[in-house]
């Protein structure tokens, strides 16, 4: 029984999933699957708090917190089953650099219509150096996603096993094989521009002066 | 066919309790297996189901041979005999209980088994036995065979199966030629391996083996991919530095990391120096992915890259037993209830790189070098506070969301994966200079 792995996914990648699936059985754990095949039950983000608000009473309280990395925003949903999580969020004035461990979540208000959200577990305030420090992560992951679907992308049907021969480990190899089966063959162009946009994110010479969101990093005034 | 099938039948009919007459049954299994050629067992299943009856109820399987075992079987049999058998203790919802673990063996496999009841006969090793009802599962890759509570086990006559290997327990002689490894990929339960090593340690000491004394060479031993700890149970005059060949070695495993076992039927030999590179570059300890560790079972003197993403119960100032040094929970040990007991600090985190997550658990020294604080300067803060809670908080503030490198032995449970850390440090990464190669590879020749 391990514990879930904690994805580095940026929310670009993450609010473009449309697809749960579960290994079936009662008490197994569901998973959201995003168009490059990550299969994620739980996260670990870091970004810039936008906002928090409480959508519900204050008795029995509901956070709901924006969190927004270099290629979209995070929606956190924190509740009385989340005491730790909802008093950290309740504390947090934006903007700050927070991280964020959380379950994955999606929510269908009609059919056709899917949003993600996270459901916080643990929230704390982290500095600049981190926010980097989680992007490079989340643009090391996205890579090994994108490389792994071009091999992917090449066979059909596409097979774990012809995946795995490839050295691409069980996990992904099963999230891709999930998400090829829902999503098609997406186009991958979107994705490596976001891993391109992320990784520019982080060079401070290749920064517009309007990039990016208002932080503490510091900037060059010229391209 | 027919005469093949009639025990099925008949098996099936009694698992129904007689409610379907045995020539239905007869005339519904074969149709399943000559027209819709499903495998015995799964038509057998799907009949029984079919009928409204619990396929757990089905007590006779077809004998296989372990070779022919895949994981998710219900129902083996098996003719093999004990190539090794232990005991072990497991704590478990009704109290600790004793389970037998160890290798089964035939003419064409071995494989590890667990026995969770207590079984008819006092199993020794070398012992053949026929078991029926087992049920298989894949462990770490590998098949597993289980032995539960509907398991049936009768012992035979030993010149069913051809004769053990006599000596320490280990694999059936073979005449087949060694397969070579790397110690990076070597799983438990591999036998008659062959591979190149170098002597990192090793030093002598007396064991008890059925009931007499013997001599086991033990130490740790490397290669380019991985470092293992390793068991020689014959002097083969083993010294430190020494680059050896040994053909026909065993993996066992302890607490999931495999290591390496070879006796006297193994081939030993030297090789020169010049063929592994030296011993600082093999005693380095190489980086590893979580992923890679957890599908190994563990790993000796490894490091990794990650986030501590959680702090664990348990963390901080914590009281011990004096008497078996297991944590206090409101001054009451488990088993010595209420004692007076030590102080100690320590830290049980969550490390996650992005592959995997283990569990890293840091000592006392450790842990006082994170606070900057001894424990008694932790006992004093925690008296003033009126809380113990407040060294948790400090540590929580400190570690969680840090990216650290780790290094330390990993083992594995069924808890998952855990790290007894050596060495800790803060990790500090030129996040720019990795973002420009990593955006040049991205632009460079496609």
């Amino acid at each position: 029984m391990n514990r879930e792995i904690a994805w580095r996914v940026f929310a670009g990648e993450y609010n473009d999933a449309t697809k749960e699936v579960s290994d079936g059985g009662e008490r197994s754990p569901s998973y959201v699957v995003t168009p490059l095949g990550a299969k994620i039950n739980r996260l670990f983000l870091v970004g810039v708090l936008t906002d928090v608000e409480n959508v519900a009473t204050d008795a029995s309280p509901m956070w709901r917190a924006r969190l927004q990395d270099p290629t979209g925003t995070f929606h956190l949903y924190s509740g009385q089953y989340q005491p730790e999580a909802s008093a950290a969020l309740a504390k947090l004035k934006p903007p700050a650099f927070v991280a964020v461990t959380g379950k994955s979540r999606v929510y269908s208000p009609n059919p056709g219509t899917v949003y993600t959200s996270i459901r916080p577990e643990a929230v704390k305030v982290v500095d600049a150096a981190l926010r980097d420090y989680w992007i490079l992560e989340a643009c090391r992951s996205l890579k090994r996603r994108l490389e792994a679907l071009r091999e992917a992308y090449k066979m059909d049907p596409v097979k774990k096993e012809e995946l795995a021969a490839l050295g691409v480990k069980a996990p992904l190899a099963e999230g891709i094989v999930a998400a090829v089966e829902h999503y098609g063959k997406v186009d991958l162009s979107r994705y490596s521009a976001m891993l391109a946009e992320a990784l520019t994110f982080l060079i401070p010479e290749l920064q517009s002066p309007r990039a990016g969101e208002a932080g503490s990093r510091q900037r060059c005034r010229t391209r | 066919m027919k005469d093949d099938i009639a025990p099925h039948v008949h098996d099936i009919t009694r698992a129904l309790g007689g409610k379907v007459s045995e020539q239905e049954i007869e005339k519904e299994l074969s149709n399943y297996i000559n027209v819709y050629r499903v495998s015995l067992d799964t038509a057998k299943r799907s009949i029984v189901k079919k009928h409204g009856g619990n396929p757990a109820h089905l007590s006779l399987g077809i004998q296989k041979t372990i070779r022919e075992l895949v994981p998710g079987e219900n129902s083996v049999n098996l003719l093999a005999r004990f190539v090794s058998v232990n005991e072990k203790t497991i704590d478990s919802e009704n109290g600790p209980r004793t389970i037998l673990y160890g290798i089964l063996g035939d003419a064409t496999a071995t494989v590890p088994f667990t026995a969770w009841e207590p079984l008819p006969l006092e199993p020794a090793r070398g012992d053949v036995v026929r078991i029926a009802n087992a049920y298989t599962k894949e462990y770490r890759g590998q098949v597993q065979v289980n032995l539960g509570t509907r398991t049936v086990v009768t012992k035979e006559s030993p010149d069913l199966l051809p004769p053990a290997p006599a000596g320490a327990d280990g694999p059936p002689p073979s005449a087949a030629k060694a397969t070579p490894a790397k110690i990076v990929d070597m799983r438990e339960g591999s036998s008659n391996i062959a591979f190149t090593a170098r002597v990192l340690s090793v030093e002598a000491r007396e064991v008890d083996v059925d009931g007499g004394k013997k001599t086991v060479y033990s130490g740790v031993l490397a290669d380019e991919t991985a470092k293992s700890q390793f068991s020689a149970w014959k002097d083969f005059a083993l010294a430190e530095a020494d680059v050896l060949r040994v053909e026909g070695a065993y993996v066992k495993s302890w607490r999931g990391i495999p290591q390496i076992s070879f006796d006297e039927r193994a081939l030993v030999k030297k090789l020169e120096d010049k063929d592994l590179p030296p011993m600082e570059e093999l005693a380095r300890s190489p980086r590893m992915w979580i992923e890679d560790l957890g599908e190994r079972g563990g790993g000796v003197d490894v490091t990794v890259r990650g986030i501590l993403i959680d702090l664990k119960e348990g963390s901080g100032l914590i009281y011990r037993c004096p008497e078996c040094k297991r944590v206090l929970r409101k001054g009451v040990c488990r088993i010595h209830g209420e004692v007076s007991g030590f102080p100690d600090l320590r830290v049980k985190a969550v490390l996650d790189d992005g592959s995997g997550a283990l569990t890293a658990v840091f000592g006392k020294e450790l842990t006082e070098g994170l606070l900057d604080k001894t424990v008694e300067e932790c006992i004093a803060e925690a008296k003033e506070a009126m809380s113990q809670e407040v060294i948790r908080d400090r540590l929580a503030d400190l570690l969680v969301a840090q990216p650290i490198e780790a290094r330390g032995n990993v083992t594995s449970d069924d808890y998952g994966l855990m790290m007894i850390v050596d060495q800790a440090k803060i990790l500090k990464v030129d996040v720019q200079e990795e973002a420009r190669a990593m955006l040049e590879e991205l632009e460079g020749p496609a």
